[in-house]
């Protein structure tokens, strides 16, 4: 296991630094760039320009760049914020917290309402509730849904016009003026963009469930278990349940990746001041050190999901051994 | 079994979501009057005594990217900057003259033009106790010239002043690069000066007093700051050169959406709504709303379609006046803008004191505009699209992706300009790609931009002189040059003498038609009627905020 685990390691570091080459390629590479934002002179002249880029080291050729950023990198300095002018390590971990902690709701949510879901409907193919399961998880399929996160802020916000009640705030991440920290105010202020960055993991936990659950079910050792007169409970979490679960875990780094991914969108919905958010921006703006640390930073969070997952799917199925 | 499961889930998700749900804090006076979105705003009764206490809380689409006014170069870090600095000079809402702030009265020109003088206040203070003085201003101007600073306007400063002394601790001596120079007395005071004996033995690039000011001598104190979601200001300093604030706190809240901000102003966690026009009625019919639409003078924001001269094609003026009269503006802003913006003709929005629109005007008519493309020599090709010399009328027209008012302005001069027999292929860009198109590489045909502009019209030289790093069209116009040149430095700096040069140039260029002139925008805010805020001027309604207040005690 040490071993696989090492092995797994050290082959993270060529997939990392091929990921970093690419990005910073992109990014660098992509139309536009930061000296229009960050030369204010209307009458600047092309001297200026290139000043300008000698002082934040934009002259030099994009390999020397890469690995200045790089030999940067590995020994904690992701640079500085053309905008700000801070640190962006410091930006980064102003705003991990958030994501993280937004992260880990949704994903919590696509475990809590996919799986009881997906499991009931395999179990109870083609009564009512299966079908009403299964169009309603077809039709959250087909929508985006961050417009269905937007259409849900207006929708509380017409209550609230309607009837003075507030059912959930429409963003941010705290009540303003609160004060100290109140765990109340902030679940209440977490729920619906955890809610809505973890509908598309609990929809595809549901659909993907529902049919492992189809797929086990027709198993011999469950017919088996069934015969040797076991109640259905026993059957249905210990031999069902546990053996249909086994490929989420391969889904859920998968779902990882799309939380991290989702971030950028939901964060700018929800007004919510994490890493998607900053990324969006720093993009916007063409602030490579900031896109380059953030995007660098979730890449790690999404390679470390799929070995965590790699590792957990040995964990759950014992005919999986690491060699 | 298995369905009790799901429900009692659901349920226990749902009561953690409302249980959690904090009280709120205070509670919102009841609306006095109904809404309205008329042209003059409604003016609401003034409380007896003024009231203090209470919290405003703005939306911001943006967070401050720093609080260190040398280093700033945003509008959300200038919103923040103002708070907790308080300015040399202001505008007086109602004249809009420069008068002094920190400094005293009016700037003085000496006889011969070649300098500027201002007193500083002696009371001033900052808020530890150490005196304000010229030393400070000196100490700011130095950081504003030292090339290793990074303060990103330091050659406009240099085109305007070649050196800044003191002769004594309260007066200032701006030596101005060309005498005579009118629009140097504002100038002279829009960077906030920063205190000497906090940033003296600082970096002032990379410090940690730069975002956590302490010692400021604003109306606001930052109290608190958590990047990308709000900030929180508490009134700071009685001897504020104003007079203290009546509210006890102002807070951003950052949402970068404007249709969430609009929603965040209906559930009330917000005071303030700058909605889309196309979300006016319902906002401005709010029962807790108090709608204000005005044109500003400063921040007017007016929207354009340029040419590119360099185009020989579009370089011929009558293909120019014709396109501009192929389009409807009328129908633009009634379609994008709901009605609310006013066509404009000529280089200045309609709301500055120098425009008028007393210019050859290019208004909409079809025929008419076919009319001069065939007195232009242009005739229809086999493919109906008119020609001339082999040469046909097709065009791209440029915006930036993701602006929807802009797409609406490319889109439908695309449908406009077919008619008349011009093609037009419509390009959307990203933003920065768009920016060096238009501002450096020049590939491009025609493109869809605005300005927001100031009070002071020089700002607009670098747009329409020859060698103005703003021509993107790349216009050229000797007399122009000139007029600007003399616009600029009118003996005795009055608006009335100023504005008669500035008629001569707006008539040039309208008939130019560098730019197809389309509307100003008129500004549409909504304030919560529980705030009392200051009376709308042509600066709008964010100067002495100060004065802002609650309408009545809460609790």
């Amino acid at each position: 296991m040490s071993r696989y685990l090492l092995r797994r390691l050290i082959q993270t570091i060529p997939i990392l630094l091929i990921i970093s080459i690419v990005q910073f390629t992109l990014i660098n590479l992509a139309p536009g760039g930061p000296m229009r934002a960050l030369l204010q002179d209307p009458n600047a002249s092309i001297e200026d320009v290139r000043r300008l880029e000698a002082q934040y080291g934009l002259n030099e050729p994009l390999p020397i760049r890469y690995l200045k950023w790089m030999g940067g990198f590995v020994t904690g300095n992701f640079g500085y914020s053309y905008f700000t002018h801070e640190p962006v390590l410091r930006m980064v971990l102003e705003r991990l917290p958030a994501t993280l902690e937004l992260g880990i709701a949704a994903t919590l949510i696509s475990y809590i309402i996919g799986i009881p879901l997906g499991m009931y409907a395999g179990l109870h193919r083609g009564n009512r509730i299966d079908h009403a399961i299964r169009g309603f998880t077809s039709l959250l399929n087909a929508v985006p849904h961050w417009w269905l996160g937007l259409l849900c802020i207006i929708a509380i916000a017409n209550i609230k016009v309607a009837t003075g009640v507030l059912i959930l705030p429409t963003g941010g991440i705290s009540t303003l003026g609160l004060a100290g920290f109140n765990p109340g105010d902030y679940l209440w202020h977490l729920f619906l963009p955890a809610l809505m960055l973890g509908t598309g993991g609990w929809v595809t936990f549901a659909r993907f469930l529902r049919s492992e659950t189809l797929e086990v079910l027709g198993q011999d050792y469950v017919r088996t278990a069934k015969a040797k007169g076991l109640g259905p409970r026993v059957v249905n979490y210990r031999h069902v349940l546990h053996n249909a679960l086994i490929p989420v875990i391969t889904l859920s780094a998968g779902l990882l990746v799309g939380l991290v991914s989702g971030a950028v969108l939901y964060e700018n919905i929800f007004s919510w001041p994490g890493m998607g958010r900053l990324l969006f921006e720093a993009t916007l703006k063409k602030d490579y050190p900031v896109s380059l640390g953030v995007g660098f930073f979730l890449t790690m969070l999404a390679v470390a999901g799929r070995l965590v997952s790699d590792i957990a799917y040995g964990w759950v199925d014992p005919r999986i051994r690491y060699d | 079994m298995q369905h009790k499961l799901l429900l009692a889930i659901g349920s226990a998700l749902l009561l953690i979501a409302t249980a959690c749900a904090p009280q709120p804090t205070a509670q919102a006076p009841q609306a006095t009057s109904q809404p309205s979105g008329q042209q003059q705003p409604p003016q609401q009764p003034p409380p007896a005594q003024p009231v203090k206490g209470g919290t405003f809380t703005d939306a911001s689409f943006a967070d401050a990217a720093t609080m260190q006014p040398l280093l700033s170069q945003d509008t959300a870090s200038s919103s923040y900057i103002n708070r907790v600095y308080a300015g040399l000079t202001r505008l007086d809402p109602k004249t809009l003259d420069v008068v002094g702030d920190m400094y005293e009265g009016k700037g003085e020109l000496s006889a011969d033009g070649s300098t500027l003088t201002w007193k500083l206040r002696k009371d001033l203070k900052w808020n530890d106790g150490t005196p304000i003085t010229t030393q400070d201003i000196i100490f700011t101007w130095q950081k504003m010239m030292d090339t290793n600073v990074k303060f990103p306007y330091r050659k406009l400063y240099q085109d305007a002043f070649s050196d800044v002394t003191a002769p004594d601790d309260y007066t200032v001596v701006y030596k101005l690069t060309k005498p005579g120079f009118c629009p140097a007395l504002n100038s002279s005071g829009l960077i906030a000066p920063i205190p000497k004996h906090v940033f003296e033995k600082l970096d002032i690039n990379q410090n940690d007093v730069n975002n956590k000011p302490t010692v400021t001598d604003g109306l606001w104190a930052l109290k608190e700051w958590a990047k990308d979601d709000h900030a929180s200001f508490n009134p700071a300093y009685k001897n504020y050169v104003r007079g203290e604030a009546l509210l006890d706190t102002y807070q951003f809240r950052i949402v970068k959406d404007n249709t969430v901000n609009t929603q965040l102003f209906k559930t009330q966690e917000v005071d303030i709504a700058t909605p889309d026009p196309v979300d006016w009625d319902e906002v401005k019919s709010l029962p807790f709303a108090n709608a204000y639409t005005y044109y500003p003078t400063s921040g007017a924001s007016w929207t354009y379609i340029g040419f590119n001269l360099r185009n020989p094609v579009l370089g011929d003026k009558a293909v120019r006046q014709a396109i501009s009269t192929a389009i409807n503006k009328q129908q633009m802003i009634d379609k994008i803008r709901q009605g609310h913006a006013k066509t404009q003709f000529s280089i200045f929005a309609a709301s500055s004191w120098a425009y008028t629109d007393n210019v050859p005007k290019f208004e909409f008519n079809a025929d008419k505009a076919k009319q001069m493309l065939k007195d232009a020599g242009f005739t229809p090709g086999s493919d109906g699209i008119l020609q001339k010399n082999g040469q046909a009328l097709k065009f791209r027209i440029h915006y930036n992706a993701g602006n929807k008012q802009r797409e609406q302005i490319a889109t439908i001069s695309q449908q406009y300009l077919k008619d008349v027999g011009i093609a037009v292929e419509v390009i959307p860009e990203e933003w920065t790609a768009y920016l060096k198109r238009i501002g450096e590489t020049r590939d491009f045909d025609m493109f869809v931009l605005g300005w927001s502009t100031g009070v002071e019209p020089n700002g607009s030289a670098n747009i329409w002189k020859s060698d103005g790093g703003q021509n993107d069209p790349g216009y050229k116009n000797a007399e122009v040059d000139k007029l600007f040149d003399q616009a600029a430095t009118v003996a005795g700096c009055k608006q009335e003498d100023r504005k008669k040069v500035y008629e001569q140039i707006q008539k040039i260029i309208a008939e130019d038609q560098p730019y197809v002139f389309l509307y100003t925008s008129e500004s549409l805010v909504a304030v919560n009627k529980r705030i009392q805020v200051n009376p709308v001027t042509p600066l709008g309604l964010s100067y002495d905020l100060q004065k802002w207040q609650l309408t009545q005690k809460t609790q």
